[in-house]
This record gives structure tokens, C-alpha cells and sequence, in this order.
């Protein structure tokens, strides 16, 4: 495997970034705590929250300006990522769209049509970016203009306009002369029709159904693209498709549990010695099997401050618990860990433990967190909301 | 001129036009048109068979005009090319004609396309192998990638112009294989390898997928049907095993899952027959077992490495390859003129360098030290760290970049009207400035190493070039002496005249004996 500095010794005229502890754990940190429908998008948002954290501060750096911003308000792109790869970034009066190709192999550079075939969202400029997360680096391959990438190859399978690697322009320094001395005419793109607001919402309804994998292709593409560069509607289709990958567990304390849970209440409540002590009995514990069935996950939420089954409580206590349905092979270990919140808890097992218990957290109505389980080589990750 | 050579000549191209061309029109302007292709463009350039291979290759490839008349009047128009200066290019062709009879070799034979595609790229293998050694440990593995870059012709040579006097078509290949081998390198052991089934099928490229499968004989209506059900496995394949070399199959709900995933999409795509799960399985298994057989580095043409020689022992093609008639040096494809200003404007701008600039170019374009060396050097025993040196050199090249470029607009406008997009041709005006500023850092040592050689007795210069030219013979004493003598001056020469000293970096002395032996040959030739 090429470390980093065999890769700035064989390609010292490529631009190649470190990627920091730090910065995998901020961008980990921040992926976790936002809902996504499925892991296939949290892995996008990932490489894509962690290129355009680096590149910004690259292009800063490199053009000597402010860290450049992306093309919409940052706090809305976990909306974009969810469905479509890249991000777009403005340098100065030009787009420079980012598609970020994470530990794999990187041959041709392929741009969802989203990026090329919108007024609002055609770059002016196309970045190849390679990350290997194992190896701890990013580097940009090479950038394309939109007019060579129309002259590209086409697609239609997966709607992406692909260009090989070969083909792209390597030294960036071309891209900063080019801008500064020959600056490229503006795309021309045709201007789509806008989605009708009654049209909106039953695509969105429709779409929002579709949560194992991103669905772009599900629609023609004129209703796809009207629906995902308006901002209020793949805001709204966002929600519509993370709502339920998130459980909300604050419901269960007005006895609705979602899909896959069920209530308990014959079992011994979870630290059932500290619930007698406080004199309280308004908990409520839900229960899920995750990985194939292996692990029961029991998760109980108790109102604070004595109040009853009121959802608009302030504070909760959460207990978490994860128990083995049966028993662990040899040099197997199970792990529980929780993120967000102010602290991350993470107790491992040993092979003669088949119970794992968190400590309780407390949080406020809205807050997230996440629930990872490993079990020998599988993992499942859990979003609540309280 | 016609002899044996010629008759091996008209053998070359086995095509025989069937009775249906024969009866169709004849264009009066092909016979003095080919005739101009072959004597202006090709005979007047020292790689003339490579040239009328490739242009054999281009023929056949563009459907509109690679009609069999071209192809058989540039044949006729082949028997003025110049045998004798081309002898041991004849020596593949008759090699080649030997080995009809191999049953390997049949499917050689049947087509002109494939004639001049295997010639051209044998008469390429030593670019290959040169590539290899650069990018390498071991050349054998970086040989077959770069085979395999040089057996997609139509990429490799597109832009290569045949009426270009200056450039053979080795040099030219040989630029493009090294970045192309390069990069390879960087996606190989950048990148990890997944070696079984479901894994290599869920992170496979789609030109490793596509090239699997069209190596398999499958036509383009049923790759892009199995590209449908690979869509939908990247869509819904889904597994809680994380990082590992080994996937488990789909679930048979995963796989009804993707055969309404593709039903849904195939009228829109225009794709029939219907899927049900089990044509999902078994295009999945057909992709996986394609991608075994056939990965995208290691399948070869057909090539015919090994020759019988007069005393019926094989040996290596390559070894009769040998480049008597190429010029080496690499222009580039745009007027002599504007290379020549591009040249000047590269010599100018060094000069109106600061020291320090001067110092980075001539260390590492001249010198050949990578960033952490050249920090070790100007900034001995400091705690900068090497990202500085790097940031200066990424400044410094976009400088002279923008000063080049800006210049040439300004004296030659016309450049940037040719109809290629403006990026592509500041692209390829950056290309060849990064070639000369090389070439100029280069010079830098070189120069002081030929002041130093001038300053040698006669009697210790021409020991230097007895050892030189006679690269098998032991070194003695006394010259190792002369070694140490010269290399300790050109540490003192660097010091003087850079004010860059290498006194205090002892580790990396021996990047400086590897200087004075690439350069010494050269100096003590200009010299003689």
C-alpha cells in the first residue's frame, strides 16, 4: 500500500493532502451525528464532508484567499449527499465541482448528470479527488472543463457523464492560468422546466418511500433534477426519507414503537434498581434484534425532573443494552459504543460476557445520537432521536 | 527495388477483397492520394514502418474512409519506401510471416487491422520495458501494464500527427507511457486489491467490468444488460461484514430485490428480456467469473515474442529491436517557432529567478532530490517541515506557468485558435515547459561538472573515459580516486556558485555520485 509519502515521492506534482486523525474524527463525528437513509449515503457524505473540509482549506492556503464556501448553505448539504455524490465550490465568479472517489480505484471520473445538466448546479470545472482513508490521504487526480466533459461518454444506465482518468488535465497550475488569463465562457445549459408544487410533493412522497439506495434514477430526469436543486423540496425529500432511519424514541413513552420494535414490559427494566430508588415507573424500553439476529438491543428512556409521559419534557435518561441470543465463538468480542451527546461510551466483551450495559445518558428533546454494535466482523449502527 | 523484400512486402496484407467491392466504383483521387500519405508523410521520417503501421491502424479504424481501397492502394504505394534503412524493422515482418503456421497465429493473419496492431506494438515493446524499469522494483510486473497501455493504440497514439518531421513515434509513445505507467503505479498500490467474487465484483471499475466482458465475447446489447443488473447490485447489495476480502453471496431476497429493480428500469432503458432472480444470479456469476479471467492488467494481445535464430535457438524479439534511425529527442506538436519562443521564454524566466528559486529548480528537476532532501539541504537541522519546500516549488512552477503562457498569448494568439478548448492547450504548452525547464535545471550541474572535467589532467580524463566506454572492466584504484577527487570539487563547485552546501548533508553524497555518473558520459563525450 502507498503511504503518503511514497505518494508525494512518485507524484510530487500532484496535489496530495494528509488526512489527520483529527480530521477523520471531526468529519466522523459530524457524519454520525446527522441522519442518513442508508450506510451507502453516510459513506458518501463522509468522503464528501472530508474533501471539502481539506480542499477548502487547500485552496485558501494555495490561492491565498478566504476558505471558498459551497454553492448552497452548508447546513442543507446533507441533503444533497444523501442522494447524489459531489460538491460544488465557488472560487471567486467560477464552480469548481468536487467528486470525491473513496478507496477504490479510480479510472475514469464519472459526474452524476445532476452537475452538468442544470443551470443552477453546472460547474465550470470537474475535480477528480482519490481518498484512501486507510493510508490517510486525498489527492486531486486531475479536473476536466464542462465543455470536455460533455464530449464525454454518456451513461444512461446510471445517468453519469464519464471521462477517463487519461483524459483529465493534471497540473492545476493549467486550471489558475487558464482562469486568470483565458477565462472559459459559462456553461450554456438549457433551462429545465420547474416542478409544480402539487407534482412536488407526490414525486417526493413516491421517492421518499425508496430508502435502501439513492433514488435519482427512479424518476425521469427533468422531474429528478427540478425536485433536487430546489432547495425546499430536497430539504423536504430528505426528511421524508431519514425520518424513519432515525427512531424516535421519545414516542415510546406514548406507547407508538416503530417497525422492528417491540415494547417490553414483562422483562426487568434496565437498572431497574436505580428506577425503584428514584421512585419513578414512566420508562418505557423498546427492543430490536440487529446483526442477523445475534444481538438483542434494549434501549430504555425515562422523562427526568418526575415528569409523566410528556414527550415535551426537557430531559431524558437513556440505558442502553445489548444482549447475546446465543453464545459468542471462540475469540469473538462484542462491542457496544455510543456517539453524540457529550460523551462517547464503549465497553468491549470478553468471550464469557454475554451482556453489555452503557452508561445511562442524558440528553434533551431533538438531540441524536447513534448505537454501534460489533459483533466479530459485522457491525450495525443504530440513529436515535430523542 | 523489387527483391525478396519487396515480395515479403506485398505479403504483408493477407485481404482479399471480395467480388462485391470489386465491382464497386473506383475513386480516381485514392491511387495519388495514398501515394502522397506514403512518400511525404511517412517515407520522409525514420520510423517509416511504424508510421505505416499505425497508419494501416487508423485506416481500418474510421469506418467512413478506412474503405479496402485506401488500404490496398497505400500497400501499392509501400513499394517505394526505402528497404535498407529499415532492414531489422523487416527482420519482425519476416519473423511474423514465419509463424503462419502457429494456430495461435491464425486469427493474425485474417485481418490487416490486426496485423499492424500486433507490429506496432511490438515495434513499441522497448518503450514498454523502459517504462517498467522507471516505475518498477520489479519490471516484469510494470511490463505488462505498460503492454497493456500500449495495446490500446487508438489512446495511446491519437493525437500523434504522421506529417510530424521532428518526433518519432517511440519518443512520443514513450512520453505518454510514463505518466500512463506513473499513474498506474499510484491506482496499484494506492488502492486496495480484492481478489474474490462478490468483493472484486462490488469494487471493480466499470472499465475493468466493461473490458471483462467484452473479453469474453459478450456483444454491447448484453453488456449493457448485465450493466442494468450491476447497477441494482450496487444499489441494494448490502452486507454487515465491513473491510473484508471475502463477501457473502446476495440473499434471495436481496436478489428478487434487484430483478424489480432492473424490471422497473429496463422499458425506460430499452432493455428485454424481463429478470427474475435467477438471470440475477447468474449475470452476477458471469461478471465474476469474466473479471477472474480477464483483469483489466494482465490480458495480453498476441504478440510473438521469441524468434528462431539462424541456429534454431529462440530468442527474444526484443533483441532484434533495435532503434538505429530514431532521432530520441521529443518535440512537441505545435509550430517549430512557438517551440523555440517556448524555449527562450523558459531560459529567461530561470534567469530572473531568485537564488532560492534557482536552487529549488536546479535540486530537484536538475539534481533529481525529492522534497524532504531539498528541505534537509537549504534547511539543514531546521524543524520546517518538507511541506514548505513543496509549497514554494507548487508556487514557483505555477509562476512560471502563468509567465510562459501569458507571453505566448500575446506573441502567438493563433495558438489558442485552433479549436481544441483553451485548457488543453495550455495543458500542452505546460507539458513541454516542464520538459525544458528540466532539461535547463539539468544543465545547471552539467555545466559545472564540465568546468571541473576541463580542469582534470589529460591522463586522469582519459581514464574517465576508458572506464566509461568500457563499462565491464573493473574499475581501478586510481580512478575511484579521480571519483572522489570529482566529487568533491562539485560540492565545492555547487557551494561556490549555487551557495547551496551539501557539506552538511553527508547522507546524501550519494545523490551526487549518482549525477556525476549520468552526466560524467556525456561531459567527457562533448569533450572528446
Amino acid at each position: 500500500m502507498m503511504s503518503f509519502e511514497d505518494l508525494v515521492a512518485i507524484a510530487p506534482d500532484q496535489v496530495c493532502i494528509p488526512i489527520t486523525s483529527e480530521d477523520h474524527k471531526t468529519v466522523t463525528a459530524d457524519i454520525q451525528r446527522t441522519p442518513y437513509s442508508n450506510d451507502a449515503a453516510r459513506q458518501q457524505a463522509y468522503y464528501n464532508l472530508l474533501s471539502l473540509r481539506l480542499l477548502r482549506t487547500w485552496l485558501a492556503d494555495t490561492l491565498e484567499i478566504e476558505p471558498p464556501s459551497p454553492w448552497v448553505a452548508e447546513d442543507t448539504l446533507p441533503s444533497v449527499w444523501d442522494v447524489v455524490n459531489g460538491t460544488a465550490i465557488q472560487v471567486g465568479g467560477d464552480r469548481l465541482v468536487v467528486i470525491p472517489n473513496g478507496d477504490r480505484p479510480l479510472d475514469e471520473l464519472s459526474v452524476s448528470q445532476e452537475w452538468v445538466d442544470h443551470p443552477d448546479w453546472c460547474g465550470d470545472y470537474y475535480l477528480a479527488v482519490d481518498i484512501n482513508t486507510d493510508q490517510q490521504w486525498l489527492r486531486i487526480v486531475g479536473y476536466t472543463t464542462h465543455t470536455l466533459l460533455k464530449q464525454g461518454m454518456f451513461d444512461d444506465i446510471d445517468r453519469t457523464y464519464c471521462i477517463p482518468v487519461d483524459s483529465l488535465i493534471k497540473d492545476l497550475n493549467v486550471l489558475w492560468v487558464a482562469q486568470d488569463l483565458m477565462p472559459p465562457s459559462k456553461p450554456r445549459v438549457v433551462d429545465l422546466p420547474p416542478l409544480g408544487s402539487e407534482t412536488a410533493q407526490r414525486v417526493i412522497r413516491q421517492l421518499g418511500a425508496v430508502k435502501a439506495y439513492s433514488p435519482r434514477l427512479d424518476v425521469p430526469f427533468s422531474q429528478w433534477v427540478a425536485l433536487v436543486t430546489h432547495p425546499d423540496y430536497r430539504q423536504a425529500l430528505y426528511v421524508e426519507r431519514t425520518a424513519s432511519a432515525v427512531v424516535n424514541i421519545a414516542q415510546w413513552l406514548q406507547g407508538q414503537f416503530q417497525q422492528g420494535w417491540t415494547a417490553v414490559h414483562a422483562i426487568e427494566p434496565i437498572s431497574s434498581k436505580l428506577a425503584i430508588a428514584r421512585g419513578t415507573s414512566s420508562s418505557s424500553q423498546g427492543e430490536r434484534l440487529v446483526i442477523d439476529g445475534k444481538v438483542s438491543l434494549m434501549v430504555q428512556i425515562e422523562p427526568l425532573n418526575h415528569a409523566t409521559k410528556d414527550t415535551t419534557s426537557s430531559e431524558y435518561r437513556v440505558s442502553i443494552r445489548a444482549c447475546l441470543s446465543q453464545p459468542l465463538e471462540t475469540a469473538q468480542y462484542l462491542s457496544l459504543s455510543c456517539s453524540g451527546g457529550d460523551e462517547d461510551d464503549c465497553q468491549a466483551s470478553s468471550p464469557d460476557d454475554s451482556n453489555l450495559e452503557l452508561l445511562p445518558l442524558i440528553g434533551e428533546a431533538g438531540e441524536a445520537f447513534e448505537v454501534t454494535l460489533v459483533l466479530g466482523d459485522q457491525q450495525e449502527t443504530v440513529q436515535f432521536m430523542l | 527495388m523489387p527483391n525478396s523484400s519487396t515480395s515479403l512486402a506485398l505479403q504483408f496484407c493477407t485481404y482479399q477483397p471480395d467480388i462485391d467491392s470489386r465491382r464497386k466504383r473506383v475513386d480516381r483521387n485514392i491511387s495519388p492520394t495514398a501515394e502522397i500519405l506514403i512518400d511525404d508523410t511517412i517515407c520522409q521520417n525514420p520510423d517509416v514502418w511504424g508510421r505505416y503501421f499505425l497508419l494501416i491502424f487508423w485506416f481500418w479504424q474510421v469506418p467512413e474512409t478506412a474503405s479496402f481501397r485506401y488500404l490496398e492502394q497505400a500497400i501499392r504505394a509501400w513499394q517505394s519506401l526505402c528497404w535498407s534503412e529499415n532492414a531489422h524493422l523487416l527482420d519482425i515482418h519476416h519473423h511474423i510471416l514465419s509463424q503462419q503456421q502457429h494456430p495461435q497465429a491464425q486469427r493474425f493473419f485474417n485481418n490487416p487491422l490486426d496485423q499492424a496492431r500486433h507490429l506496432l506494438i511490438i515495434y513499441l515493446q522497448p518503450k514498454c520495458v523502459a517504462a517498467a524499469k522507471k516505475w518498477f522494483a520489479k519490471p516484469e510486473e510494470g511490463f505488462g501494464i505498460a503492454l497493456e497501455q500500449v495495446s490500446d493504440l487508438g489512446r495511446l497514439l491519437k493525437r500523434f500527427d504522421l506529417g510530424l518531421r521532428h518526433t518519432t513515434l517511440r519518443a512520443y509513445a514513450e512520453q505518454r507511457l510514463q505518466g500512463k505507467i506513473r499513474d498506474h503505479r499510484v491506482k496499484e498500490e494506492g488502492t486496495k486489491r480484492y481478489t474474490s467474487g462478490y468483493a472484486k465484483l462490488r469494487y471493480s471499475t466499470k472499465t475493468a467490468i466493461r473490458y471483462a466482458l467484452q473479453s469474453s465475447g459478450l456483444n454491447d446489447s448484453q453488456i449493457r444488460r448485465i450493466r442494468l443488473v450491476l447497477k441494482s447490485f450496487a444499489e441494494i447489495y448490502t452486507t454487515k461484514q465491513v473491510g473484508k476480502q471475502e463477501l457473502p453471496p446476495p440473499s434471495p431476497e436481496q436478489l428478487l430485490q434487484m430483478s424489480d429493480r432492473c424490471n422497473q428500469r429496463a422499458s425506460s432503458l430499452k432493455i428485454s428480456p424481463e429478470f427474475t432472480p435467477q438471470d440475477i444470479q447468474t449475470i452476477l456469476d458471469t461478471t465474476i467469473h469474466a473479471l477472474k479471467h480477464h483483469p483489466l492488467n494482465r490480458d495480453r494481445p498476441l504478440v510473438l515474442t521469441t524468434i528462431r535464430g539462424a541456429d534454431d535457438e529462440e530468442q527474444s524479439l526484443l533483441d532484434t529491436i533495435e532503434d538505429k534511425n530514431a532521432t530520441g529527442d521529443l518535440e512537441d506538436l505545435m509550430l517549430q517557432e512557438v517551440r523555440d519562443y517556448l524555449r527562450e521564454l523558459v531560459d529567461q524566466v530561470f534567469m530572473e529567478r531568485s537564488t532560492y528559486e534557482k536552487n529549488l529548480l536546479r535540486l530537484r528537476d536538475g539534481l533529481g532530490l525529492v522534497q524532504r532532501e531539498i528541505k534537509d539541504v537549504l534547511y539543514p537541522g531546521s524543524s520546517k517541515d518538507q511541506s514548505t519546500v513543496s509549497r514554494h516549488i507548487k508556487a514557483l512552477k505555477q509562476k512560471f506557468c502563468h509567465g510562459c503562457i501569458q507571453e505566448i498569448q500575446q506573441t502567438y494568439p493563433d495558438v489558442f485558435s485552433q479549436g481544441e478548448s483553451h485548457d488543453v492547450v495550455i495543458a500542452q504548452l505546460n507539458d513541454h515547459m516542464t520538459i525544458y525547464l528540466t532539461q535547463y535545471s539539468q544543465k545547471q550541474g552539467q555545466f559545472l561538472l564540465t568546468d571541473i572535467i576541463q580542469q582534470l589532467d589529460a591522463s586522469d580524463r582519459q581514464m574517465l573515459v576508458q572506464v566509461q566506454t568500457q563499462p565491464d572492466m573493473s574499475t581501478p584504484m586510481d580512478v575511484l580516486d579521480i571519483h572522489k577527487s570529482l566529487h568533491a570539487s562539485f560540492i565545492q563547485a555547487i557551494h561556490r556558485h549555487w551557495d547551496v552546501d551539501f557539506q552538511k548533508t553527508p547522507s546524501l553524497h550519494y545523490r551526487l555520485y549518482d549525477f556525476i555518473d549520468e552526466w560524467l558520459h556525456d561531459c567527457l563525450l562533448s569533450y572528446e
